[in-house]
């Protein structure tokens, strides 16, 4: 439970240094959230920073944002007049981690599944296979296979529709677009690690002791080949679940991934800092799942001896 | 049964040379003329590397290869398909698909190894040096990683893009920055593995330094995975490159990577679909390549797979 | 030694995880929406699906002025006037109305059966709060200044100035609940048209002062138009179902009009295509050729109010010459550009205003009088021009940088004048720079280039919108150039009540700009839009909302 307190103490002031760092990286970029071709006129421009308290100093505006989040407020969006950051955290959150959940589902039993093949076959046809499955997953970019998939499985074919969250069929495409990284990525850390532990002297012993070759992949293998697997999963399920920018794009879906980075093009600070700060909490989150998962699969390692 | 006679005689002490003795029937070999050695006989592996060298090459010579540089426009002959004259076709402007795709090559293989080479060293010795010495120092190093961790990847790459001068300079610092994070991690993550099994501790016995051991005997061990890791820097610099050039934050018209030009096919798919299918090719081909590379030579650098 | 529960708990406890995270995030099916199309003998379903773009930022009328925000405002508010499908002013919330001799004075007459969505009354005093609100310096209104030629709104409205700090001294009254005066600082004839645009609308007095934030939720969404909104789901989509209190409900024939918010052109394509949407006003450039050779895709192109045209730094060498900026502007080929790039039959644009804006006499054409030859394009006079400055072909010219924003569109465009600067003049050094955004603007702004890329659609319906940009200083200008003669100008127009007059000087100002040179115009702008042909009599305004549908129906 120490263990638990020490990071999360730790976890906090992380968290303090990253808002910093996001907050002086904003206002050094030129532009400002209510730039428009049309140029508005001064008094209206001293309006709007007074109204949203743009024209405060800025360790003022440092030192307020601060308290406001203490108290759980990520304050208003500048370009989105009624909606908050909460909101739109709130709005957008669970349906970019609903869709994250299936990507990372799929992904983790293809890719372990193909990982393992790979690695009791090594240089085999099923590891050239698996390996050559795994490596398309990674060779196209997300944003020509979401292209792609549109046209053909939408345009072409009219099996899915080819935009919007509105039930499952929806889902198909952006998960089709979205999983091959993910999976490639497993798969191979999987077939890498799985080949390193069954040349481990232990392996050898239980081999040696007879036992079957079944026994010993699920017994012993897959147990200590999985740890490279879980160390990606924290940040890879933090990365996935905050939504993917081309993804949601391409597909109309209203989650959380393009406020990323149309924040900073609206120079919407409230939001630029919101979602960083959600997203660095959540990721601190699943890297402390990480070390706990770390410590339960490997004996090895203990809790106690990560002092972080 | 019958007795074999052997006169006593015939046994005589062998000469001892003492350099015989000494001798090893293996030549010995380096860490890496071995590693070569079983690269070589790994055909995917072989492939992979010659595909490799066949588009360095191209990307050296492929943009001489025609009449046309990479910027030259002919209007009136915007978006032709692919025929003798323009072998890859053209694309909006007018301008030769062939040698705009060599010339990208150039600019995407640039950002993919300098920014994969020079995040994957800082993240191996950053990530060993932490997790080796564990303690305090692992705490330190792993509060500066989580913390650079903690920002989301492209807001903060969108970030140092638009505070530095956009450019192909700005794109690999910025990358650069970002990815040496998750190769720290990961070594740390193995060094905290290896450093408690018996040849580390047998190394520390024998009185080997800190650094021999890090450099001799945990990063070698970690090979593996920091190729995988690698291999898949690579194209993710690539792609992220790919990405920032959608949002307008690559590099510099009319220069082109293949990211850019890919993205700028995939709007066309339906009209001009060679406008996406040469980068995107070449895009999938060069990520294929390095994977089979990649795992040859996982296979090739991690010392316990020695036969 | 068998710990293989545990590997089983950390897998189960990342997927609990995982999904408790996804909570409530799986999507409501809705497959209600469905087709529409197993009609069948049904009576066709008097619904329309549009693709009005990104999400609108506000739906307040008195903040809006994103295309999507008007023109989702448009459709479920009213003001006194309204556009008709002729791009006509009709009488809407105001059933009549009266202008003073000097023009200065307006008499609204607001109709009896104005009601608001919930069965109240519109009122004058609805329109006084609205207008006022808008003014407040605390409501911090974009478009406050589309309502500057009130009397003192603009002082009223700016807190520095201390000469009006009351809201009644602003000229906009209700005389009684259906009687709106209003007193202008001079005459504007473009002020009636202005009143269609929905920075005018009112709003529903009671329910804005009880709820500040009425506007961020459709149930408390009072609103005075054809429709009114039912649904809004960010993001994602509106609903908006006919408004049966409207006074004019018998000329609404639609029932259901729903908005997607579809920010990606190839997308907004596919779903046109596959018939999600019924109208769509993106399609990508890059399809245009296969849309324009297909009778049946449904692309349809219209003029639009708009001019594309590149700034020029007046304030720098070797920009300061009319020479050099006559020179770059005859070296390019337009018509190049407009049929290979841009490709939906834009129009090579050798002045400043574009068509569509009514003369002094309102059935000709202010670009037809004026005329859309102010220069030519001309290889040998251009290179003749910048010999004369100094630059024999191209020769010793610095170098220099065209600037744009990031949309790829304009990089295109950017490069192939580059590249005709480069063959036609022999100008080498040319770069283009593209800037995301709120640099691109800053560097305009602040003068900070040399060459930029610029456009400027109508804010009404006017010459005046075009011009009145290049007055000295002004925030628009961003060229750096002035001339007291053309500041002058602007002024004796926005104040005579002349009509003749008014067009004569304008038509001279734009002399001043074009002889001048300090933009350089490219080609106006055109419309494309995609709509299936059983959509009938959607508005398709020139400025403010991007649609009108007030009068649309379905004919299968």
């Amino acid at each position: 439970m120490s263990y638990l307190l020490r990071k999360l103490s730790s976890s906090l002031l992380a968290l303090l240094v990253i808002i910093t760092i996001t907050f002086i990286l904003m206002h050094v970029i030129p532009g400002g959230p209510f730039d428009s071709e049309k140029k508005l006129p001064e008094p209206i421009l001293k309006n709007l920073n007074a109204r949203y308290h743009l024209d405060d100093p800025l360790w003022v505006q440092y030192v307020d944002y601060l308290k406001n989040l203490a108290r759980g407020d990520l304050g208003p969006s500048f370009k989105y007049e009624t909606r908050t950051v909460n909101d739109i955290i709130r709005e957008g959150f669970p349906v970019s981690a609903t869709l994250g959940a299936i990507v990372i589902l799929i992904a983790l039993f293809v890719g372990l599944f193909l990982g393992v093949i790979a690695a009791l076959n090594q240089n085999k046809w099923q590891d050239y296979g698996a390996i050559l499955l795994a490596t398309m997953g990674v060779s196209v970019p997300s944003f020509i296979v979401a292209g792609l998939v549109m046209y053909i499985f939408a345009v072409k074919l009219r099996w899915f529709p080819p935009a919007l969250w509105e039930g499952p069929k929806s889902m198909v495409l952006p998960v089709i677009s979205l999983a091959g990284l993910p999976t490639a990525v497993i798969a191979r850390l999987m077939r890498s690690s799985m080949l390193e532990v069954l040349n481990q002297d232990y392996i050898k012993t239980a081999k040696a002791k007879g036992l079957a070759t079944k026994v010993i992949i699920y017994r012993h293998a897959l147990r200590n080949a999985i740890l490279p697997v879980i160390t990606y999963l924290g940040p890879a399920i933090a990365g996935i679940f905050t939504g993917s920018f081309v993804v949601e794009n391409i597909f109309a879906i209203p989650g959380l991934g393009k406020w990323f980075v149309q924040s900073i093009t609206n120079r919407d600070y409230s939001v630029i800092l919101g979602v960083t700060v959600f997203y660095s909490a959540l990721l601190i989150f699943m890297n402390m799942l990480v070390d706990i998962a770390y410590a339960i699969v490997d004996p090895r390692i203990k809790l106690s001896d990560m002092k972080e | 049964m019958k007795e074999t006679n052997i006169p006593a005689e015939l046994f005589q002490p062998a000469e001892q040379d003492l350099d015989k003795l000494e001798a090893i029937v293996r030549p010995s070999m380096s860490y890496w003329a071995d590693a070569w050695r079983r690269l070589k006989q790994n055909r995917a592996a072989l492939v992979g590397l010659v595909i490799i060298s066949l588009l360095v090459v191209m990307a050296i010579i492929g943009p001489y290869l025609n009449e046309w540089s990479y910027s030259d426009q002919v209007l009136s002959e915007a978006n032709q398909p692919p025929s003798s004259k323009y072998w890859f076709g053209t694309d909006a402007l007018g301008r030769d698909l062939f040698t705009r795709v060599w010339h990208g090559a150039r600019i995407s293989l640039l950002i993919g190894f300098v920014t994969s080479i020079t995040s994957i060293t800082i993240g191996t010795i950053y990530g060993s040096i932490s997790g080796f010495f564990g303690g305090k120092v692992d705490e330190i190093m792993m509060r500066i990683v989580e913390i650079f961790y903690g920002i989301p990847f492209l807001l903060y790459v969108i970030l140092l893009m638009l505070v530095m001068e956009p450019g192909l300079k700005t794109i690999i610092i910025a990358l650069g920055a970002v990815y040496w994070l998750s190769t720290a991690r990961i070594v740390r993550g193995q060094v905290l593995k290896l450093k408690e099994e018996e040849f580390v501790l047998a190394a520390r016995t024998l009185g080997a330094s800190t650094s021999r051991i890090i450099l001799r005997h945990l990063i070698p061990n970690t090979m593996g995975p920091i190729i995988v890791m690698m291999t898949l820097t690579i194209p993710e610099a690539i792609f992220s490159e790919a990405f920032l050039s959608f949002l307008g934050l690559g590099v510099s018209v009319p220069k082109a990577s293949w990211g850019y030009l890919a993205n700028d096919g995939i709007k066309a798919i339906r009209s001009y679909p060679w406008q996406l299918f040469f980068p995107a090719f070449f895009i999938s081909l060069t990520m294929l390549a390095f994977n089979l590379l990649g795992d040859g030579l996982r296979d090739a650098l991690d010392p316990r797979m020695r036969k | 030694m068998f710990r293989r529960g545990k590997l089983l708990t950390v897998i189960a406890l990342v997927l609990v995880v995982a999904f408790a995270l996804a909570g409530c995030g799986a999507p409501q099916d809705g497959g209600s929406e469905g087709d529409g199309a197993q009609a069948g003998d049904e009576a066709v379903k008097q619904r329309i699906v549009y693709n009005v773009g990104s999400e609108p930022e506000t739906i307040d009328p008195g903040k809006a002025t994103g295309q999507p925000d008007l023109t989702v405002i448009n459709a479920a508010m009213e003001g006194l006037t309204r556009y008709n499908l002729d791009g006509e002013l009709e009488p809407a919330m105001a059933e009549d109305w009266e202008v003073s001799e000097d023009g200065t004075v307006y008499k609204f007459y607001i109709r009896e059966d104005a009601k608001w969505s919930n069965g109240d009354p519109v009122t004058a005093y609805d329109f006084e709060y609205a207008w006022k609100r808008v003014l407040d310096p605390e409501f911090a209104a974009d478009y406050a200044y589309e309502l500057y030629y009130i009397k003192n709104a603009a002082a009223y409205n700016d807190p520095e100035d201390k000469s009006v700090t009351s809201p009644d001294q602003v000229g906009v009254k209700a005389l009684d609940e259906k009687t709106l005066e209003v007193t202008l600082e001079a005459p504007v004839p473009q002020f009636l048209g202005l009143t269609a645009f929905p920075t005018f609308f009112p709003v529903h007095k009671e329910t804005v002062e009880a709820n500040p934030d009425w506007h961020a939720k459709p149930e408390t969404y009072v609103s005075n138009g054809p429709f009114k909104i039912v649904e809004w789901q960010h993001d994602q989509k509106f609903v908006l179902k006919k408004n049966e209190n409207y006074w004019d409900a018998e000329s609404v024939k639609l029932d259901e009009l729903v908005m997607t918010l579809v920010t990606k052109e190839s997308t907004e394509l596919a779903m046109f295509e596959t018939g999600e949407i019924d109208i769509g006003d993106n399609p990508p450039t890059e399809e245009l050729d296969r849309l324009k050779a297909d009778p049946n895709s449904g692309l349809k192109i219209k003029g639009d109010l708009a001019v594309y045209y590149y700034l020029f730094n007046t304030t720098q060498k070797p920009f300061d010459d009319v020479r050099v900026r006559k020179a770059l502007a005859m070296a390019i080929d337009r018509e190049a550009i407009v049929k290979n790039i841009t490709k939906a039959g834009q129009i090579p644009a050798f002045a400043f205003a574009p068509y569509g804006l009514p003369d002094a006499d309102p059935s000709k054409d202010f670009r037809e009088v004026g005329g859309n030859d102010y220069f030519e394009e001309n290889v040998e006079k251009a290179r003749q021009l910048l010999a004369e400055a100094g630059y024999p072909n191209g020769e010793g010219f610095p170098e220099f940088e065209i600037l744009t924003n990031d949309t790829e569109g304009h990089i295109k465009i950017a490069q192939a004048i580059q590249e005709m600067w480069k063959q036609n003049l022999g100008i080498e050094n040319v770069k283009v720079r593209s800037q995301e955004w709120g640099p691109y603007l800053k560097a305009r702004q602040e003068l900070d280039y040399q060459v930029a890329r610029a456009g400027w659609g109508a804010d009404y319906l006017d010459p005046m919108t075009f011009l009145d940009l290049f007055i000295t200083d002004g925030g628009n200008n961003n060229t750096g150039w002035g001339s007291e003669r053309y500041d002058e100008l602007i002024k004796k127009a926005n104040s005579t009540a002349d009509r003749e007059e008014r067009f004569r000087i304008m038509h001279e100002m734009e002399d001043i700009l074009m002889n001048d040179m300090p933009v350089m115009p490219i080609y106006f702008y055109t419309n494309p839009y995609l709509m299936k042909d059983y959509v009938k009599n959607v508005g398709v305004p020139s400025f403010g909302p991007s649609m009108e549908f007030k009068w649309a129906y379905v004919e299968k």
